[in-house]
C-alpha cells in the first residue's frame, strides 16, 4: 500500500474539500491494519496551507491507484459529542469566502 | 449466426458510407439478460423506467446519455456501483445473481448481444465496445412495465406495497366539520394544524404550551397507525377539529379521530406507488374540501366530511414524467400547486398554477422558465426554449395576507450542470430562485436568484419563511449549499446571509447584492471533469424542513454535511432525452468527522448561530418548535429528539421502526396537546447519502406509520 499526502495549492484559488496535485510522497511503514506512519518536511508556505486546511492525505493502493482514503487536515476541533449542543455554530472549516 | 448478422450490419454500414464499429459480443448469456428482464422492472423499473429512460434523480440506462456516461468505464465498474447502490438507498441488499441478471437486461437493452460466457461481474470489458445505446426491436416490443405514475399492468417494484382495490375503500362521515375559512388559515386555531407548515409564514411553530421543558420526559405513546408501505412518505398530518388528515402512498388518503386514532374514511385515489416516488407531502384544506395533489400529476378535491371525491384536474401529463410530491396550498379560494420531473427536453416547461376550490377550474399559471423574448429570456446563453427545463416547484409556497403575496421556491435547471446544459455563465432564470407571486392572478411580482447558473445539483427550492422584524417584512429560506438567506419580502432585495455548513462551492458573496460566485474551476469545467461539490446534493438543507419560534427569534435547521465530486455527463440536446447528466461520487465533508447529521439554531434578526449541535445520522424530519419552549426533530437512525429550543439539550427521546420522517406536528383535542411524528421510506438524497455513508446504520425498507404522543392524563 501507498501513502500520499496531496497539497492544495492556495494561488489555484482552490480550498478545503477539492482534490489538487499532489504534492509529497511519504514513505511509511508497511502494513494492512493498525498504524501506520511516515514523516516529511515542510517549508514555510506548505506549513501556511496545512494551517489553512488545505492538506489532506491520500491512501491509495493497488486496486484503487487513484485513492481509497482521504483525509482532510484540519485544525484540532473537540467533539463534545453526538447531539451535545455547543453555543455558537461550533467547529465549522471555512472556504476562503469573501463578503 | 448472430455473428453473421452483426458483421453483415457493418458491411452494410460501410457501403452506406456511414461509419460504424463492430461490436464485440457482450460478456452475459441469452438466460441472464432474459431473466434480467423481470428483476430490473421488479427493482429497478419504479425509478427508471420500463424503457430505462430513467425520470427524477434516477439517470437514464439506456440510450445515447447513458453511453455517453459510460461507454468508456468497463462493466466491472458498473456491476459495482449497481451492486453497492442499488436499489437506491438499499443497496447490496440483492444477491448476486440478481445484480449480474439486471446488468445483463441493462446491457442488452443497449444492443449489447449476449454471448456464451455468463456474466461475473468482474469482466474488464468497456462498456461502448459491446453496447451501441440502441435498443433491439424485440426488447422494445416487450415493454408492458407501467410508467411512473401511470398505473396500469406489469410486474410492480419489489418494495412491497398490498394488491388492494383503489377509490372509496373505508366509508364513514365526520360527525362534525366546520368549514375552513380564509380567516382560520390566516390565523389558525391554536389546536389545529391546517397547512404544510402550519402557518401562512411557513413557521412550523406551535402556540400549545402544555408540553414544556420540564415535563417533555413524560411524553407517552397515545395511539400509532401503520400507513401505506410500498413508497416513500414525507406526510405532514393535517389537523382541524379533532380529525386528522393523512396523505399515503398510492395517493391515499384517510381520515382518522386525532384523539383515538380511529379510521372514519379512506379514499385510495391511485394509482399504486413506486419506492421513490410515493406520497405528497401536505394535503390542503378550504372550505369543505380536502385537495390531493398526487403523483400523477393530478388534482383531487375530496368532500371532508366523507372522503368521496368532488371533482378532479389535470396539472400535467404523467406520461411525460411529471409528477407532484410538494403539497398544495389554498388563498382566497383557490389552490395553489407546484410541479415536478420537469427534466426532459420538450416543449412544455414547469409552473405553479391554481384551480378554483370549487370547481377545479384552472385560474392561472405561472411558467418558472424563461424563454426566448420573455423577461429574463436572456440568461440561457440562447438555447432553443425546449432545452430550457427545471426549476421545479417541490415544497408548497408561503402567504402574506397583509401584501397578496405567495412566495415559492425553485429548484436548479436541468440537467444538473452548466456543461451539460451548455447554459454558460447565464443565471438560468426562474431556477434557484424566490418568486413572489400575485395569487389571484400569478403575476409575478419580484424575483430574486440564489445561485445564477448552478452547477450541483443545490437546489434552493425549499421553505419560505416570513419573519418581521420590527417594519421590515422579511422572507428567510436555505437550500443545499447551506447559505441561510434573508431577502426583504416586500421588495425581493437582498438584506443578509449566514454559511451554516462547510461549503466550497462559492468563492465570494456580493455583501450588498448577495450574488454569489463560484469557484474559478467550476466555472471552467468541461464535460468529464470530476468537480468538489460541499455540500452535496443532500444538502446543506433539504426538505426536512425548518422551524421558526417567535418567542426566541430562533430558526432550527435540520442540515446535513456530506460532499461529492460531480462529473458532467454530456446530454443530446433532443426532444424527449433528458436526466440530470451528473455522476457522483461520496466523500464526508471535512471537518465534520463523519457526523452528517447538524440541527443549528440561528437568530434571524442577527444572523448568528445560538447553538448547534451534530449526530451520525442525518435529520430525515422537519422541525417543530412549541410555545412550551421544545422542539422535536427525528433522524435516519430512527430516533426522534424533544430539545430546549432555546439551547439544544436533549430532553427526551425515543425510538421508531424505521427512520423519522415527513413533518412533525402538534394540535390540540378537548384541550390536551398531542406530538405526531411520523416514520417512513424514501427521501432522496437525504436518505441515499446515508445509505452509502453510514453502513453501520441499519433501519427497515418498512414501516410507513403515524405515531401520536402525549403527557399521561394524570
Amino acid at each position: 500500500m501507498d501513502l500520499d499526502v496531496f497539497a492544495i495549492q492556495h494561488d489555484d484559488g482552490l480550498g478545503i474539500g477539492i482534490p489538487g496535485p499532489k504534492a509529497f510522497d511519504i514513505s511509511v511503514t508497511q502494513g494492512t491494519s493498525g498504524m501506520i506512519w511516515g514523516s516529511l518536511t515542510l517549508t514555510r508556505k506548505q506549513l501556511a496551507d496545512l494551517r489553512a486546511g488545505r492538506m489532506y492525505v491520500q491512501i491509495n493502493s493497488e486496486k484503487a491507484p487513484d485513492g481509497n482514503l482521504t483525509g482532510w487536515l484540519l485544525p484540532p476541533h473537540p467533539f463534545p459529542g453526538e447531539g451535545v449542543p455547543v453555543a455558537g455554530q461550533g467547529f465549522l472549516p471555512q472556504f476562503e469566502v469573501k463578503k | 449466426m448472430k455473428k453473421q448478422l452483426l458483421v453483415s450490419s457493418v458491411l452494410a454500414a460501410a457501403l452506406l458510407g456511414v461509419s460504424a464499429i463492430a461490436l464485440e459480443q457482450g460478456p452475459f448469456t441469452t438466460d441472464q439478460s432474459g431473466a434480467g428482464r423481470a428483476l430490473y422492472a421488479a427493482n429497478c423499473g419504479a425509478c427508471h423506467g420500463a424503457t430505462l429512460a430513467g425520470a427524477g434523480e434516477a439517470p437514464p440506462l439506456a440510450g445515447s446519455t447513458f453511453l455517453a456516461a459510460w461507454g468508456n468505464r468497463t462493466t466491472e465498474e458498473f456491476y459495482n456501483l449497481v451492486k453497492a447502490s442499488m436499489p437506491y438507498g438499499n443497496g447490496n441488499s440483492l444477491d448476486a445473481d440478481t445484480y449480474r441478471r439486471i446488468v445483463a437486461y441493462v446491457l442488452a437493452y443497449n444492443g449489447a448481444q449476449p454471448g456464451t460466457k455468463p456474466l461475473t461481474g468482474s469482466e474488464n470489458v468497456k462498456i461502448n465496445t459491446i453496447a451501441d445505446g440502441k435498443t433491439p426491436p424485440a426488447l422494445l416490443a416487450q415493454q408492458t412495465t407501467p410508467a411512473r405514475g401511470g398505473g396500469g399492468g406489469g410486474p410492480r417494484p419489489a418494495t412491497y406495497y398490498p394488491q388492494t382495490r383503489l377509490g372509496m375503500t373505508v366509508t364513514g362521515t365526520l360527525p362534525t366539520y366546520n368549514p375552513v375559512t380564509d380567516a382560520m388559515l390566516a390565523k389558525p386555531a391554536d389546536g389545529d394544524w391546517l397547512m404544510y407548515r402550519r402557518n401562512y409564514q411557513g413557521w412550523s411553530n406551535s402556540p400549545l404550551k402544555q408540553v414544556t421543558a420540564g415535563n417533555v420526559k413524560n411524553l407517552q405513546l397515545q395511539w400509532s397507525w401503520a400507513m401505506n408501505d410500498g413508497g416513500a412518505a414525507q406526510v405532514t398530518p393535517i389537523v382541524h377539529d379533532g380529525i386528522m388528515f393523512l396523505s399515503g402512498t398510492a395517493n391515499t388518503v384517510q381520515a382518522l379521530n386525532a384523539k383515538t386514532g380511529e379510521l372514519i374514511w379512506e379514499n385510495r385515489i391511485g394509482p399504486p406507488p413506486t419506492r421513490a416516488y410515493g406520497a405528497t407531502r401536505s394535503l390542503a384544506l378550504y372550505g369543505d374540501k380536502v385537495f390531493v395533489p398526487t403523483t400523477d400529476a393530478k388534482l383531487y378535491a375530496l368532500e371532508a366530511k366523507t372522503g368521496k371525491i368532488v371533482w378532479q384536474a389535470v396539472i400535467e401529463n404523467a406520461q411525460e414524467g411529471y409528477s407532484n410530491t410538494g403539497g398544495a396550498m389554498t388563498i382566497r379560494g383557490k389552490v395553489l400547486v407546484g410541479l415536478t420531473y420537469c427534466n426532459r427536453y420538450q416543449t412544455k416547461h414547469c409552473f405553479i398554477s391554481a384551480y378554483d376550490t370549487n370547481t377545479g377550474k384552472v385560474a392561472w399559471r405561472f411558467k418558472t422558465i424563461a424563454l426566448k423574448g420573455e423577461p429574463g429570456g436572456d440568461t440561457w446563453n440562447n438555447l432553443p426554449d425546449e432545452f430550457r427545463q427545471g426549476a421545479e416547484t417541490w415544497i408548497a409556497g408561503t402567504y402574506d395576507p397583509e401584501l397578496n403575496t405567495t412566495y415559492w421556491g425553485t429548484a436548479q435547471s436541468k440537467p444538473w450542470t452548466r456543461a451539460s446544459r451548455g447554459t454558460g455563465a447565464g443565471a438560468t432564470l426562474y431556477a434557484n430562485s424566490t418568486l413572489a407571486l400575485d395569487p389571484d392572478t400569478g403575476k409575478l411580482k419580484w424575483h430574486y436568484s440564489h445561485a445564477p447558473g448552478e452547477n450541483f445539483d443545490l437546489d434552493e427550492v425549499f421553505e419560505r419563511v416570513l419573519v418581521d422584524h420590527g417594519s421590515s417584512k422579511d422572507v428567510l429560506t436555505i437550500g443545499k449549499v447551506g447559505v441561510l438567506w434573508k431577502l426583504n419580502r416586500v421588495t425581493g432585495q437582498y438584506e443578509d446571509s449566514a454559511q451554516t455548513v462547510f461549503q466550497n462551492v462559492f468563492d465570494k458573496i456580493d455583501p450588498k447584492t448577495g450574488i454569489p460566485t463560484y469557484r474559478k474551476d467550476v466555472l471552467d469545467s468541461k464535460i468529464g471533469d470530476w468537480i468538489s461539490s460541499c455540500p452535496g446534493p443532500a444538502g446543506g438543507h433539504d426538505w426536512p424542513a425548518t422551524s421558526y419560534d417567535p418567542n426566541s427569534d430562533l430558526m432550527i435547521i435540520p442540515l446535513h454535511q456530506s460532499c461529492v465530486l460531480m462529473r458532467a455527463e454530456p446530454m443530446e440536446k433532443k426532444i424527449g432525452v433528458g436526466g440530470n447528466a451528473g455522476s457522483q461520487l461520496l466523500f464526508e465533508m471535512p471537518g465534520t468527522d463523519g457526523n452528517l447529521g447538524r440541527l443549528s439554531a440561528y437568530n434571524t434578526s442577527t444572523m448568528k448561530a445560538a447553538w448547534s449541535f451534530q449526530q451520525k445520522a442525518p435529520f430525515l424530519t422537519g422541525v417543530l418548535t412549541t410555545a412550551g419552549g421544545v422542539g422535536f426533530v427525528g433522524d435516519y437512525d430512527r430516533r426522534v429528539r424533544g430539545f430546549e429550543t432555546a439551547t439544544g439539550k436533549t430532553l427526551w427521546q425515543t425510538r421508531l421502526p424505521t427512520a423519522a420522517q415527513g413533518h412533525i406536528v402538534s394540535y390540540a383535542v378537548d384541550g390536551k396537546q398531542y406530538i405526531a411524528i411520523e416514520s417512513g421510506l424514501g427521501g432522496g438524497s437525504p436518505v441515499g447519502k446515508p445509505a452509502t455513508l453510514l453502513p453501520g446504520i441499519h433501519n427497515p425498507n418498512n414501516g410507513n406509520a403515524i405515531f401520536v404522543f402525549a403527557l399521561p392524563d394524570n
